[in-house]
């Protein structure tokens, strides 16, 4: 009888690590495949399509760099990018909350009103969107740039922030309301540690489209000193023919920091959730 | 005084903490939503001086056989990938919770692909794809199977759903972070008791695991779907920008192509329009019917 | 907690006032701070190495010349994405007073648009400076909408020249000869000796310019802009003959449903593997074919072999990049504006611009295009036999469901007859919503005073 359990389970553990290394190969390759391409040089980019690079071309890199001119556009990405979490995060923080938590007239109307927004189709309305920021002053502005696309981003982070916000408990603000804090403070100190790991999914993932974000920049950011690295990348095309070991180390050197945080991030996915549920 | 003024303030709160979002949301989706209303009417190249035709858009987008093949594949698409990319999702999340080692590095591999850009995305897997040389067609013919190879995106009743696999394998680290998050949220006394009842695994997942987990399939079946029907222009672009003969086409890369290529932004809005009442109603009808967490709140 | 909420406001509202203060609108600047007169161009971002710097030292040189003028250069966005470029600028009411981009788009959409200025009589001093036929190119109803900087191309097939030697095989002239050398390929090597870079889809309808012109008797041209015009039917049997002889490249497997699968990059690394051995494509292709093959072998070319017998084998030719001035420029600047352009066409600056594409057939007059044996073969050959790009003249919608009906029609997905209804449904369908083909004649005065320059500036030629 014991036998034949662990017998059984020995079987599932095999095929569940059977399949996940499956997935694994499938998505860690692609990443190393990527490193790889922006090592050769064109002929080998071509020739030795899925192998190592026989002799490593460094230099792509610091062409890239050059070329693309990379280190002012890390800059600006990197304030267009903070900026849209600074004004995201506090604003999806506090509307998802009262939507999933609160009680008041219009809360449906209002919640449904905000999901709107990701059934519109993108790209068509970026000429639209880019004619409201011109008559704001928003255009030619990192900060600018930012604000629209925090404007863009609201629908999917209140959907998301709102789903981990009504998994959790109702016993805890009410414990915290007996205990005086009033409801903000109840929402700051209690709830939003809490939620921890929905908003580090939120940071990772509405930050990274903001980080790779072309089309609306494109249009929004019309001097050289104020572009950012997806605007940076188009360099690499040629008409009909793409330098694509060099492209491939701008997107290498562009794509690593996200990778980067995503990794220091992972730590916060695990915590928080699970020590708040315990406690309540 | 000090009441009324802090019972006032209790009454306004929930409107205090919405209103930012909302003030947002109307300046950069709603108005421009408007906006392209508007222009939808209009016969306009977004150059010269618009020409008003009133619903004439509308007819010509009923009447474009092209629009409707692009909305039919964009249907398969969305079912495809909707149903594949939360199944596979919440099975690796399955998965992954209940191991104790190296789960970090599993959930960080498998977000890989969605860092990555379709630039790459493209080169990587047409490649993948490719008959001559491609990887896929070497795999099969190793372990044995190369009679399934197949004209992966040259057969047009095959090439939409390998652009659909592309779609999934992007999106899967991103279900199953969700997946897995909400996972982690469900109690474990809850197991603890069904354990002492006897219950299976089946039960347990039927009966605590799916119905705890309610609000976020609902989130990640919404997001499969709503990305499928409005989001589907740069994947499909870099893959096939819609052949062969139009089998790929789907919405966006039809609307998009009608707007910037043909120079027709009144009737690319229009079609748009078209698209976002589709995508209201079959969005709102899954939320409807999948979503049982009301008891649970209130 | 609460500390990190102040925190956030504050900083939110810091941010803020910075964009409150650098979001004020600038109106259009004409003169810089000192007093200098202000010349802006413009264009979609470069595509080759080197080009930008170019255009930089140009601006200098000019600057240097004309010490009243500041120029401003500005490149944003892709080449597809010239339009909407274009558009935002416009709205942003910024002042460009010339701008780069491709022939076609000028012609298609920018053109009747009515926001390209007239060049006709501004440019005629310096009509004699551009390659013959290259000013052709970019002439719209009788009228000259923009200039060309940049190098003509052709049509061609490439093959791999040591796999043919070592077969015994030569170059084709007719379409038998092509089929024979196909059939030795398959039968020797095991594979299919054409592969194409069919998932994109422009380069299929550089196919039907070839079988179309010949199956017309050569008249292409003229029927098209007969079809255009309403005179004539897409479905005669001209029409069908264009897509049948296609066809015939994948019934006599020459060419197979592979192509579908495949695009540029990954054509070019199967011809460099060896792994096909021909294909059709533009001559612009020819560095980058160099680089991906290296040293693996020599790669030569032969024109579009003959398919019916009597006519000549014609390939579509123009030169890609042209520069026109925008109907929004400064209306003051006509004269530092035709400065500028007499300028940049002049051989020893014109000629750098150019060099930077590895020019075939360079479109200002006393540039080199060098004289490797490629491009010695292009001019003894090609360049005689050319007639304009269809997709020049017809529109997007059309050419589109040429391009998709080409390898349906080849792999047997539609017969030709079906091919040519659909162009043909198309074509009414867009007369139907008010596609006017020849829109120059149907606009009124008005219309052709927003586009025609306030005053002609004297000729700077010398």
């Amino acid at each position: 009888m014991k036998n034949r359990h662990t017998a059984k389970s020995a079987i599932s553990t095999i095929l569940i690590w059977a399949v996940l290394i499956f997935f694994l190969v499938i998505t860690i390759y692609p990443v190393i495949w990527m490193i790889f391409g922006s090592l050769k040089d064109t002929s080998t980019f071509y020739l030795n399509i899925w192998g190592f690079p026989s002799e490593p071309v460094w230099k792509n890199y610091i062409g890239a760099w050059q070329y693309g001119d990379l280190g002012t556009k890390y800059l600006n990405t990197i304030i267009v990018t903070g900026v849209f979490l600074l004004i995201l995060l506090p604003v999806n923080c506090c509307a998802a909350y009262t939507i999933a938590r609160m009680n008041f007239r219009f809360k449906k109307a209002i919640y449904t009103f905000l999901l709107i927004g990701l059934m519109i189709p993108g790209g068509v309305l970026g000429m639209p969107t880019y004619s409201v920021a011109l008559k704001l002053g928003l255009v030619n502005n990192l900060i600018g740039l930012s604000i629209v696309l925090a404007g863009q981003a609201i629908s999917f982070g209140v959907f998301l922030l709102r789903a981990f916000f009504v998994s959790l408990p109702k016993s805890l603000e009410e414990a915290a309301l007996i205990d005086g804090c009033n409801r903000f403070s109840a929402f700051a100190k209690i709830i939003l540690p809490l939620i921890k790991p929905a908003i580090m999914i939120q940071i990772v993932f509405s930050g990274l489209n903001t980080w790779n974000e072309y089309f609306l920049s494109n249009l929004m950011l019309r001097t050289d000193a104020l572009k950012t690295l997806p605007l940076g990348v188009i360099k690499f095309i040629g008409e009909y023919s793409t330098d694509y070991p060099q492209m491939f180390a701008a997107l290498t050197i562009s794509t690593l920091p996200m990778i980067i945080v995503y990794i220091l991030a992972q730590k916060q996915f695990i915590t928080g959730l699970t020590a708040g549920a315990t406690k309540g | 005084m000090n009441i009324t003024v802090s019972k006032k303030l209790d009454r306004v709160f929930p409107y205090l903490m919405v209103l930012p979002a909302i003030v947002l949301f109307i300046m950069f989706v709603i108005s421009p939503f408007f906006y392209g209303f508007y222009t939808s009417l209009f016969k306009w190249d977004g150059l010269s001086d618009m020409k008003w035709l009133g619903f004439t858009n509308y007819k010509h987008v009923f009447g474009d056989p092209q629009f409707w093949n692009a909305i039919k594949n964009t249907f398969v698409y969305a079912l495809v990938i909707t149903v594949f990319k939360n199944g596979i999702g919440l099975a690796l999340a399955l998965m992954l919770i209940s191991r104790k080692h190296g789960t970090t590095f599993c959930r960080t591999a498998l977000y890989m692909p969605v860092t990555f850009s379709y630039v790459v995305i493209g080169v990587l897997w047409t490649w993948v794809y490719n008959p001559t040389f491609g990887i896929l067609d070497g795999v099969l013919n190793l372990v044995g199977l190369g009679g399934l190879s197949q004209g992966w995106l040259s057969d047009p009743d095959i090439a939409l759903y390998s652009v659909a696999a592309v779609d999934i394998w992007k999106w899967i680290g991103f279900h199953l972070v969700l997946y897995y998050t909400g996972l982690q949220a469900i109690p474990e006394t809850y197991y603890e008791a069904a354990d002492i009842d006897g219950a299976n695994w089946f039960r347990k997942f039927w009966h605590i695991t799916i119905p705890q987990l309610n609000s976020v399939i609902v989130m990640n079946v919404l997001l499969a779907i709503t990305g499928a029907f409005v989001n589907n222009y740069n994947l499909v672009n870099v893959m096939t920008q819609g052949g062969p003969f139009g089998s790929t086409d789907v919405s966006l890369t039809y609307i998009v192509r009608t707007a910037f290529s043909y120079r027709n932004l009144g009737q690319a809005n229009a079609m748009s329009m078209v698209l976002f009442a589709m995508v209201f109603i079959i969005g709102f009808a899954q939320f409807k019917v999948m979503t049982r967490e009301e008891n649970t709140t209130d | 907690m609460m500390k990190r909420w102040i925190a956030f406001t504050l900083i939110l509202v810091v941010a803020m006032s910075v964009f409150a203060g650098g979001g004020k609108e600038t109106p259009a600047a004409t003169e810089d701070t000192s007093g200098k007169r202000i010349l802006t161009i413009a264009g979609h971002t470069r595509m080759y190495p080197g080009e930008e710097e170019v255009w930089a030292a140009m601006a200098e040189a000019f600057m240097e010349e004309n010490p009243d003028v500041q120029v401003v250069i500005k490149w944003q966005g892709t080449i597809e994405e010239t339009a909407e470029n274009l558009q935002a600028a416009k709205l942003a009411g910024e002042t460009i007073d010339l701008y780069s981009c491709g022939t076609r788009v000028i012609r298609n959409s920018l053109a009747p648009a009515g926001i390209v200025t007239d060049m006709t009589e501004l440019i005629k001093p310096y009509a004699d400076r551009f390659a013959s036929g290259m000013l052709e190119g970019c002439m719209v109803g009788d009228r000259v909408w923009a200039f060309p900087i940049g190098s003509g191309g052709s049509t061609t097939f490439y093959y791999n020249k040591q796999m043919f030697e070592d077969l015994g095989l030569s170059e084709p002239k007719t379409y038998d000869e092509l089929v024979a050398i196909c059939d030795t390929i398959r039968s020797e090597l095991g594979i299919t000796p054409i592969l194409q870079q069919g998932t994109l889809a422009i380069y299929w309808p550089m196919w039907f310019f070839e079988t179309y012109e010949q199956a017309s008797g050569n008249k292409s041209v003229e029927n098209v802009n007969e079809f255009l015009s309403g005179e004539r039917s897409f479905t005669g049997p001209e029409e069908i003959e264009g897509f049948n002889l296609i066809k015939k490249f994948f019934d006599d497997g020459l060419i197979d449903s592979d192509s579908l699968n495949t695009n540029a990059d990954g054509m070019r690394a199967a011809f460099s593997q060896g792994k096909s051995a021909m294909f059709f494509g533009g001559t612009w292709e020819y560095t980058n074919i160099m680089q991906v093959v290296g040293d693996a072998f020599e790669v030569g070319i032969f024109e579009f072999p003959v398919m019916v017998p009597g006519s000549q084998s014609r390939h579509g030719t123009g030169s890609g990049g042209g520069w026109f001035i925008p109907s929004f420029c400064n209306p003051e600047n006509y004269d530092i504006i035709m400065k500028f352009v007499e300028f940049m066409t002049r051989p020893e600056w014109a000629g750098q611009v150019i060099a930077t594409c590895a020019p075939i057939i360079p479109s200002v007059n006393g540039v080199s295009a060098g004289d490797s044996e490629f491009i010695k073969t292009i001019n003894e050959n090609h360049a005689k036999h050319s007639i304009a790009y269809l997709d020049w003249i017809w529109p997007a919608e059309v050419n589109d469901v040429v391009a998709r009906n080409i390898p349906a029609v080849g792999t047997g997905y539609m017969t030709a007859e079906q091919a040519c209804e659909e162009i043909q449904s198309t074509y009414e369908r867009i007369v139907d919503y008010g596609y006017d083909y020849d829109w120059w004649n149907s606009w009124t005065e008005e219309d052709w005073a927003a586009v025609t320059p306030a005053y002609i500036p004297e000729s700077y030629a010398e």
